[in-house]
């Protein structure tokens, strides 16, 4: 039989959005109030909370990009892996505090929290524009490569590919909202992470085994370097895998969809275990993939050959699952947009009277709106996808100690946090665009420039909060009371 | 984590956690082509069990 027939992987592709569409729609029933559309009203359960993390942590590249990483760096890719790991416990801090203040308050965005806690507009409305702006680029990279990977297994032209994925995902996103998203995710996580334990098994039963495997592999890829550029790898990517869960406007937004605290708890505990499986598969893929494919190979590249060589009846499921993982990320990010459109901007500055049917309807209206800019972007197939993704990755980044520093830190000043943001942001999109040498501390990779500008945001917050007055104590007690209930 | 002012059992267990993970690349324990990647998943599973404890103990039970 030939696996890599077009006909053969159109039709699983087919059967996946078929799947994917009755899950939508069966779980939409009963989207009335904006709770239940921007936030699954508050009632999701820890297992498909759980995977709905999973999945829109795994973008539309993650098992061509990530893997590929592994497949370059070998073991000193691991920060990444080692990141998640200490994710979890950040999660579970953050998360117990956020829960009860976005039950109390109604929130539905992370600017909800930021302008609430600091009293800052500022963090409020530019925080929101920014995230738009920035997450518009992220839905087209997605689109692009999912038009990509069509063009290339399914013979399609790469327009009909961006085409049906944006059009299929914005579709079921704007009927459903959150509920959509989190139980069609359930789907794609389940999907993708079964793929990746039945291609590491056939993958590592082709080459020999895990002792085989390693043996076979040079040093370089099975021992951990420790010089100053790959512990700087190992610490970029830590830091950026450790807080984009938590600050990502479209990921964090699963805090405020669990539906106790007790459900959040074995939630974290299920997220921990999922991501180190996840992990785990990468890094196994990756190595592997070195073995078989041979090193100095386009590192979207190397996992296709090793699939191709050593289990080509995969290749159907990979390019379902590449869709899966593109789709789970888009179909979160539209949510997040439309609701800091709705919530933190038209509500907030244009129209306050709005009622919860006029601002799903404007919702809807604004999710379709992005997916046709994302059609505008991919269609010109930007040859820069990667620096868009770091962009967005370096802008999110900046909200860390904002949110941290606001829920743990009683010094924390308005002040503070606007200027550390701000500069962060700023120096994070200067060395992104206008500097012709790196920042002076560079780790590369995808947290890019956003690592320093991190640092300095974190130096402000903290010197600034410390000589001007902290949030107003009475103001703070109100979310304190949220957090202390138990 | 804490408790009358000092670090309780987990919050010792937390600070050696991430010792142990900031100095992965420099441990001379995992000096051996097989085991880099088995670490990784030992830790892990630590991790959890330690995350198990803490949101454990943080719910009063």
């Amino acid at each position: 039989m030939n696996w890599g027939s077009p006909t053969y992987i159109f039709i699983w592709l087919i059967a996946y959005l078929l799947i994917t569409a009755w899950i939508a729609w069966k779980y939409s029933t009963g989207v009335e109030t904006e709770e239940d559309y921007y936030v699954a009203g508050r009632s999701v359960g820890p297992f498909a909370n759980t995977m709905t993390i999973l999945a829109t942590v795994m973008s539309g590249g993650i098992y061509l990009g990530t893997v590929g990483f592994f497949y370059q760096h070998g073991v000193n890719f691991l920060g990444y892996g080692f990141a998640y790991a200490g994710m979890v416990f950040a999660l579970w801090f953050v998360g117990k505090r956020l829960w009860p203040v976005g039950k109390k308050f109604h929130y539905s965005t992370p600017q909800d929290l930021y302008g609430d806690l600091y009293r800052s507009e500022f963090l409020r409305l530019f925080g929101a524009v920014g995230s738009i702006i920035f997450l518009i680029p992220y839905f087209a990279s997605n689109a692009v490569a999912m038009g990509t990977i069509l063009e290339r297994f399914a013979g399609l032209p790469y327009i009909w590919g961006v085409l049906l994925l944006m059009v299929f995902c914005t579709a079921y996103t704007l009927y459903g909202g959150m509920r959509a998203v989190i139980y069609t995710d359930v789907f794609q996580g389940v999907v993708s992470l079964l793929f990746g334990v039945v291609a590491v098994a056939a993958i590592l039963y082709a080459v020999g085994g895990y002792p085989k495997l390693m043996d076979s592999l040079p040093p370089k890829m099975t021992m951990h370097s420790f010089d100053a550029v790959s512990y700087g790898l190992f610490l970029g990517w830590f830091v950026f895998m450790f807080s984009h869960p938590l600050v990502l406007s479209d990921r964090m937004t699963r805090m405020y969809t669990i539906r106790s605290l007790d459900a959040f708890r074995r939630n974290v505990l299920l997220t921990g275990g999922a991501l180190l499986l996840m992990t785990t598969i990468f890094a196994l893929l990756g190595m592997a993939s070195y073995q078989v494919a041979g090193p100095g190979k386009p590192l979207d590249q190397a996992i296709l050959i090793t699939i191709q060589q050593t289990a080509p009846w995969l290749m159907a499921w990979m390019v379902v699952v590449v869709w899966a993982c593109g789709m789970s990320t888009l179909d979160s990010g539209l949510v997040g947009a439309d609701a800091m459109l709705s919530k933190d901007i038209i509500r907030r500055y244009i129209k306050p009277d709005i009622s919860q049917r006029q601002l799903i309807r404007i919702g809807r209206w604004a999710i379709a709106v992005f997916g046709v800019l994302s059609i505008w972007i991919a269609l010109a197939r930007p040859p820069y996808v990667w620096e868009l993704i770091k962009l967005v990755n370096m802008y999110h980044m900046q909200f860390l100690p904002v949110l941290i520093g606001g829920l743990y830190w009683k010094r924390a000043s308005k002040l503070g946090a606007e200027v550390g943001w701000a500069a962060g942001v700023l120096i994070g999109t200067f060395y992104t665009f206008i500097a012709s040498t790196p920042p002076p501390i560079n780790v590369g990779g995808a947290p890019a420039a956003g690592f320093f500008a991190l640092l300095v945001n974190v130096a402000l917050f903290v010197v600034i909060s410390l000589f001007v007055s902290p949030i107003p104590a009475a103001h703070r007690a109100t979310f304190e009371e949220a957090w202390s209930v138990r | 984590m804490r408790k009358d002012g000092r670090l309780t059992v987990n919050g010792w267990l937390l600070i050696v956690f991430f010792i142990l993970v900031f100095t992965t690349p420099m441990n001379p324990i995992i000096a051996h082509p097989y085991l880099p990647i088995l670490w990784y998943v030992v830790i892990g599973i630590c991790g959890l069990w330690l995350l198990a404890r803490i949101t454990r103990e943080e719910a009063g039970r």
